[in-house]
This record gives structure tokens, sequence and C-alpha cells, in this order.
């Protein structure tokens, strides 16, 4: 985090009066006023004051020592620096959110002067800025989209892109050839005409040597054919090769991302939607292959057609080309133009269409509420609103388009009109022959359409650029927990110590604080606490889900960054509050924590997880389908299931986040059962809101506010009659009611 | 006084009183149908007899009562988007709820000032009055534009960052977390408004 900017110069010159043979220590930008305008004023620290600069010149100075309880108050959209000075609560900088990070240092380090240390906090680059264009970049990658050239992030693909390159040779060749042929065409037309059809000069022999006649027409006719047959044959050769290319070079790519999402870490993950990130693997990756198989090697063809019959209109009749060529910008514009906005009537079809499918889902996922709350009326009618504005903007761009194209393809055709006026007066005055003119007028007419092709390429180009873009920003993201480069695989026996820990998903927002905590090989911890106190979060340091700001974690006295992180979390079994289970039948799902499981062990595993029975009464047994549309199984058997599972795996170290806390008192004590043969021996974690299910836990920790309130046996911790006592004694009182 | 009263002056009469609600309606010999509000205890703040101050750190204090004062108190929006003037809750340091200011305008002028001023500090999202460019790399949006807190250049990840809070009102999320304002699409000049629709 940078702490330490320079101050402009002017600014320096004004605060080096009042230094007094200090230095500043730490300098930040304070960029909001209290009239809400960004400003450039700054903060700085010297070893024993802060100095504020307003408009650029010293305003104040404030000794740190005369202050207390230094604080980074995060607002909506801003934030202030407060601290009691001289015993007064006050402001002492605004900034914009980008601040808010470096001023929670800011206040650690003001705290931590103004008790009379000295703090070892160190400015370093400013992180998540580009340093050359000074935009803000997202956590995690290393790349400035903004300066990013389209050309690297091609070169980037290359691995992906490369073995595929023959291939791609080999189609573009078949290209070079369909536009020879597309192009030679209108020629032998004209040969035809001239030569075979002429009725001017009779008894002249054809170009390849035929008397005019029946023969002559024949040897044309089949050139043609011949020529017509080749052409198809070698496009559907060549549509078979790019359909080929672009699904292998999408599957490749798609691999390649989702391999990189599964390398995220849960922290990366949750900082982007799911949806998004499917869009990636699929949409994105579609959409490349899109531009592949069908815009790129097209534009190549196109582009090479046109600029083939430019050539060749110019070589027969320059005058007759410059009254074809004149109108292309203008037609070209007009198309430009009209596609800009039709882009947008689109997307705006688009949205609304999303927008009526999201009340269709709404209503339908949400069917259970619509009905217990009476409300099928209302959304019959919320449906019907989005319904029709859907349509009303389906037939409002539809009218448009309707109207819009028969008028532009009347404007394009104009030219031939032209072509017609001008070309039939050269062949009355004998500048030209008929078949010079008909070749001119097929060349003419073959030309729009690549045309209209080049003013679409543009935005296909972009839109493919975009998905390439979205694909290399999940490709550059380093994952932000890593192993270290001697990571030391090991047996995990159980022991787990905390040392001084903090963390928070935001760095300047700590959810653990100071946390110190020390647990024996095969101890069972019962972790109680508020909502929010920080007790999942802690499992979640253990399992390595998250790297810590401060402190060390160990097992086994071996610090937890040192551990191989597979090795790690082959040795931690979950259980949570919903089991998640994947769609497919039991018995994956009971062996998805250890692939080679024989059938022996999962059904050992199944007995003592109290689930065997169940699943035998299922017509299927272990065979039977579960999870999205699958056998229909209650949260407890979902729950046993999962209890297996984690049983299976062996785990040294066990992770109960609410295992029981959704199920009926049957259920639950059947997995209480489990759970107590599945604890025996291991080191044990367990989160519970209803206290009677620690009652095998050997200590039991209360979490508050990020910190370890109280920690002891059930009955040292109700002596103390602290937080434990009172929680105790409230959730007895609802008993009792 | 119980605010359930509906209805015109009424109501109007009945905002900002203090009293445990339901208490009136009880002495007069209970209503045929008891409302959310009789049964939940909701202290809203008098504007009469409560009183706020400036501190000299830029805060403010409140007195609403004799005997009850509170150095300190901050101001949050119930309805930050659709009733800002109205329901602000006032807490103390720790977050705990005095009571709520059902309608600001009730209040002293100064109070209104005074307490806005905390309101504008807390929530702060500039009004965007021209947007001079965006720029779309990589599915981050760039975005150039004139603001009430000046020219500011910022950058909003994807589009689902522009959220159309009514028809017409739209709100930019960027990357940092800060927020900027449209309040009414129509009222941005003719350019603006075609870079903005892509995301409408």
């Amino acid at each position: 985090m940078k702490l330490l900017y320079d101050l402009p110069e002017s600014a320096m010159e004004s605060v080096s009066g009042v230094l007094n043979g200090e230095s500043i220590r730490y300098c930040v930008p304070a960029d909001l006023d209290e009239d809400n305008v960004f400003i450039t004023d700054w903060i700085a620290l010297t070893e024993t004051r802060i100095i504020t600069v307003k408009g650029g010149a010293f305003r104040e100075e404030i000794a740190v020592a005369d202050g207390a309880d230094y604080k980074n108050v995060t607002l909506v959209g801003n934030g202030i620096l407060e601290g009691e000075v001289n015993g007064v609560p006050r402001v002492i900088a605004r900034y914009s959110m980008r601040h808010v990070p470096r001023y929670a240092y800011i206040a650690n380090i003001l705290n931590v002067m103004s008790k009379g240390r000295r703090p070892m906090t160190k400015s370093a680059d400013d992180e998540g800025v580009c340093p050359k264009c000074e935009r803000r970049m997202a956590e995690g990658t290393l790349i400035c989209p903004y300066c990013t050239s389209k050309f690297t992030v091609l070169k980037k693909l290359k691995d992906v892109l490369s073995k595929h390159i023959p291939l791609l040779l080999l189609a573009v060749g078949m290209f070079w050839v369909i536009t020879g042929i597309s192009l030679i065409s209108p020629y032998i037309t004209r040969l035809f005409i001239n030569e075979v059809l002429n009725p001017i000069e009779p008894g002249m022999t054809t170009i390849f040597g035929l008397e005019r006649g029946v023969t002559a027409v024949m040897a044309f006719v089949s050139i043609m054919a011949l020529l017509s047959v080749s052409s198809s044959a070698i496009v559907i050769v060549r549509g078979r090769i790019m359909t080929l290319v672009g699904n292998r070079i999408a599957n490749d790519l798609r691999n390649v991302v989702y391999e990189k999402i599964q390398a995220l870490t849960l922290n990366d993950m949750t900082k982007r939607k799911a949806g998004d990130m499917m869009n990636r693997v699929t949409r994105d990756t579609q959409r490349i292959r899109d531009f592949i198989s069908h815009q790129a090697s097209q534009g190549i063809n196109m582009l090479i057609t046109l600029i083939g019959i430019c050539v060749i209109l110019f070589a027969t009749n320059w005058r007759l080309a410059l009254l074809i060529i004149v109108p292309i910008p203008l037609v070209g514009l007009v198309i430009k133009n009209f596609r800009e906005k039709m882009w947008i009537i689109f997307h705006k079809q688009w949205h609304v269409y999303d927008d009526a499918s999201n009340v269709l889902n709404d209503i339908l996922t949400g069917i259970r509420v619509v009905k217990a709350f009476g409300q099928e009326e209302k959304e019959i009618g919320r449906f019907r609103k989005a319904s029709e504005d859907f349509r009303d903007i389906s037939m409002s761009n539809e009218k448009f388009f309707n109207t819009l194209f028969p008028i532009l393809n009347f404007f394009v055709g104009c030219s031939q009109f032209l072509i017609l006026y001008f070309g039939g007066r050269m062949v009355l005055g004998l500048e030209m022959n008929v078949g010079e003119l008909i070749q001119v007028m097929e060349y003419a007419s073959m030309l729009y359409a690549p045309l209209g092709f080049m003013t679409m390429l543009p935005r296909a180009i972009a839109n493919a650029m975009n998905a390439l873009g979205r694909i290399y920003e999940i490709m550059e993201v380093e994952p932000d927990i890593r192993n270290a480069d001697e990571s030391v695989t090991m047996d995990i026996k159980g022991k787990v110590g905390f040392t001084n820990v903090t963390f928070g998903y935001q760095s300047h927002e700590p959810v653990i604080e100071e946390m110190d905590v020390d647990v024996a090989e095969g101890e069972m911890i019962g972790l109680v606490g508020h909502s929010g106190a920080g007790k999942t979060t802690f499992i979640n340091l253990i399992m390595r889900l998250y790297d810590i700001d401060d402190g060390s974690i160990s097992i086994d006295s071996v610090d937890l960054r040192e551990i191989d992180m597979n090795v790690l979390r082959s040795q931690i079994g979950v259980v949570l509050q919903e089991s998640f289970l994947f769609s497919g039948t039991v018995y994956q799902n009971i062996v998805y924590s250890k692939r080679d499981a024989t059938p022996e062990e999962v059904i050992a595993a199944a007995k003592i997880a109290n689930a065997h029975d169940f699943i035998l009464g299922f017509p299927d047994g272990y065979d039977t389908r579960v999870g999205e549309n699958g056998h229909n199984i209650s949260g407890g058997e979902r729950q046993r299931i999962a209890i297996a599972r984690a049983i299976l795996h062996n785990p040294r170290i066990l992770i109960l986040d609410e295992a029981t806390a959704s199920l009926d008192i049957e259920a639950e004590q059947q997995i209480q059962e489990a759970l107590g043969r599945l604890t025996k021996g291991r080191t044990t974690f367990a989160i519970a809101h209803r206290l009677s299910t620690l009652r095998n836990a050997n200590r039991i920790m209360v979490i508050d506010k990020g910190r370890k309130a109280e920690m002891g046996t059930h009955d040292e911790l109700l002596n103390m009659k602290g937080i434990y006592y009172k929680l105790v004694m409230a959730q007895r009182q609802v008993t009792r009611t | 006084m119980a605010d359930t009263v509906t209805g015109g002056e009424a109501a109007e009469a009945a905002v900002g009183s203090e009293a445990e609600v339901g208490s009136e309606a009880a002495a007069k010999g209970a209503p045929a149908k008891e409302t959310l509000v009789d049964i939940t205890t909701i202290r809203y703040l008098d504007p009469v007899s409560t009183a706020f101050k400036e501190t000299e750190g830029g805060f403010v204090s409140m007195e609403a009562g004799p005997d009850e004062s509170y150095p300190r108190v901050n101001f949050q929006r119930s309805f930050p988007f659709s009733r800002s003037g109205e329901f602000i809750s006032v807490r103390t340091v720790e977050g705990k709820e005095i009571g709520i200011i059902k309608k600001l305008s009730l209040f002293a002028s100064e109070a209104v000032a005074m307490v806005g001023r905390q309101l504008d500090r807390r929530y702060f999202s500039p009004t965007v009055t021209k947007i001079n460019s965006i720029k779309e790399e990589f599915g981050y949006n760039y975005f150039d534009v004139e603001s009430s807190a000046g020219q500011c250049r910022f950058t909003v990840r994807g589009g689902h960052n522009v959220v159309s809070i009514t028809e017409t009102r739209v709100l930019l999320l960027d990357v940092d977390g800060n927020r900027f304002e449209i309040p009414d699409i129509n009222k941005l000049d003719d350019r603006s408004l075609k870079r903005l629709e892509m995301f409408l």
C-alpha cells in the first residue's frame, strides 16, 4: 500500500517551514472536501505530528500524542479519518473510496504513534493502479485493460491457437480458390456472350477454337457447371474444416479458462459472479469460435473478393468502374450508421427480454412464496407488463427493420441503373460490347455483399476481442493463495495454533482480530458467538481458504502457509449446514472425497453416518440419483450423506459448521450419534447456535466481534457468567417457553 | 401520540411524536383491529423538543428531552433512494438507534441544515452532469464525466454496476466503491445520453 506520496513542490515549500527538523514519514491524499468537491489536499505524518495541507499550502498541525482512538470510518461512497484530539472527537480528513484502505493503515499508524511507539508499517507501490495511465485496475489482475493492446491478448493465446494453424492455413487456401472461381465466373459469362452468342460475326470460332453452335454452348455450360461444382465442393470441405478448427479452439479455450477458474481462490471467486464466470467459459469462448469460423474466415474471403473485383473492374472499363466505386463510401457510411442504431435497438430488445425472463424466473423459483402470500394475480400482472413491454419493443423494431431494408436495398441497387444507362450508351456507341457490360454488372452486384460485410466487421472484431479480453483477464489473475516454494508434505496429527491472527476480507475491515488459540490433537472445540462474530471466518482460515493479514496459524507447529495446500485440504473434512450434493448418484456423492474408495468402505462410511438404512430404503439404493432433478431427499438425509462423505475422507481435522442446525430433533439425534463416532480422536471445530449440540466439546470458544472473548470448558464458562452464560440462559428460557 | 392516524393534517400533526405507540388508541377504548404500528415500538423524534447542535469537531450532538442528551449522534437514511428526507435513523456512535426522524423538513431550518450536512457527508454520490466519454475494454468501462464534484475519471466493471434505480435514475458504481448518480437521464445532453444508452 502506498503510504508515502510526494507532496507537490509548492506544498512542500509551505510545509518545510513547520517541519522543525522532523521528516515526513507518511503522506497520503485527502481528495474530498466538506462541500463534496474533489480536491488535492494532503495529510502528512512526521515523527510526532499530523500536518494537513489544504489548497496547496500548510493548514494545520496536530500533535499525534494529543489524540487517541484514530479511526478510518467507511461511509457511503467516501470515508473519513477521525480521532479524539484533546478529548474532542473530530474529522481530520475526508477522502474518496479509493483511499479508504490507505487510511485504515494511517489510523493504525496513528494509534501506534499515540501510544509512544514507532510504527513499522512501510509504504509500498500503489497496487491496483496502472503505472502507465494511472487508471484503477481490478483486484487480482496484473494487466490494465485500458493499456493492453489487443495484439498482446492475441499473443497470449498463441499456445491455444498455434496447433490449429496448419488447418487454418488450409482453409484460407481454399478461400483463395473459391474467391478465384467466383471472380472468374463473370469473365466466362462475357466470353460466352461475346464469342458464342454474338450474332454480329457469324462463322467465327470461339476462344477455345470451337465452332459457334451447340457444341460451343455445351462446352461453356460444362465449364461453368464444373466451376460451380468445384466451388461448392470446396465450400463444403472448407466449411467442415472451419467448423472443426472453430470447435477445437473453443474446446481448448473452455478447458484453459475452466482450469484457471478452478485454480482461483475462494477470495477471487467471491469477488466475481458465478454467472459472469460461466459466461466466460461458455459464451465468450463461443463468440471466439464464431468469430474464427465465420467472421474472420469470411472476412479474408470478402477482402480478397473486394480487391479482386476492383482490379478487374478498372482493367475492364475504368469509367464504369469509377461510377461503381464512387458511391461505395457513401453507401458504406449509411450502412455503418444504421448498424450503430440497429445495435442499440437490438441491445434494448435484449434488455427488455432479459427483464421479462428475470420476472418469469423470479416468479417460478419463488412460486411457494407467491402462493403462500396469495400474490398470483399480482404476479400475473407483473409478467403481463414485462411481456407487453417486450411485445411493444419487438414490434417497433421489426417495423423499423422491415422499412429500412427494402429502402436500403433500393438505394444500393441504384448504381445498377447508372451502369445500365451509361453502359448501354457505350454499347450503342460501340465503345463496349454486350459481354463486357454484363461482366461489369455481375461484378458490380458482387461488390455489395463484401461491402456490407466489411461495415459489420469492426463490431465483430470488437466483440471477439472483448470476449478474448475477458478470457485473458481471468487467465492473468494470479491466485492470491499459493503454495510456498518449498511446501511441506506431512501427515497431520491435528494440533492447531493461532498466534496473534488478524484477518479481514478487506484488509481495512478486520473480521478476526489478534486471535490467540491453542488446540491439542484430538480436541473438540465448540465455537459460539453471535451471527457475524467471525466463527465461519475462523474455520475458513484453518482450511486456508484465505491468507491471514497478520500473525500466524500453525498445524502441528508448522506454519499453515508452508504446508502443501492439497496435503492440507485432503486431511481436513467439512460438514456444512446446507450440504451440497452434486448431480449424480448417492454413491458418487459419497466417494467424492475419496475417488478410489471400495464399495465396502462406502457402506462402512454410510453405516457410521446412520445413512445406510435410509439409502437402502430408496428403490435404487446407492445408485439413487440425487442433486438437481434427482431423487427428492430430506435435509437430514442429505446431511447424513455429507457426513458419510466426510467419514470416508478420514480427515485428521474435522469442521462442522452448523451441521445439525436445520434438522428436526429426531434427525439431529441420529446425526449427533453419527458425529460422535466421526469426531472421536480427531481435532474438531464445531460451530453451533444450539448450544446443546456442543455437549461433547472439550472446550468452548466464544467469539465476539472477531476476538476470542471467552474460552474454557462448559462449566468454566458458566462460572465466568459472561457471554456464554448469557447465551445458555437465553436458550434455556426459549426452551422453557 | 400514536402515529397511526391516516390522511391529511391528522397524519401531519402526528408526525414526530415520540410516545409509545398504541397508548392513545387504548385510552380511547381499544381499536377494532390492531395494526402493525400498534404492536411495535418506533420512536419518532419530536421536531419541537429535539435539539441538535454542531460539535467543535464537526459532528452533531442531540438533546431529546431535559434528561436525555447525546454528545454525538450519527444519521442514517432508511430509504436512501426513495425517501431521502424521511425516516432518518438517529444512532449513537456505537450504532444503537435512539429514534427516527420521520420527516426532516418538519424540523427547524437550522436542524435541517445541520442534519443535511451530516447526511451529505455520509452519502456521497456526485451528480453526473455530462458524460465526456465511455471507453469499454475487456468488460471494464472507463468513464470520463463532469460531475457536481468536478471532472472525474473512474472505472466501472461490467454493465451490472450501472444500476437503474428507476426508469430515469441511474447509479454508477466504480471498482473502488465510489458512487456517481444521474438523477434524470433525460436531462443529460444528447451525446451523453447516447453514450450511456448501451447500459440502459
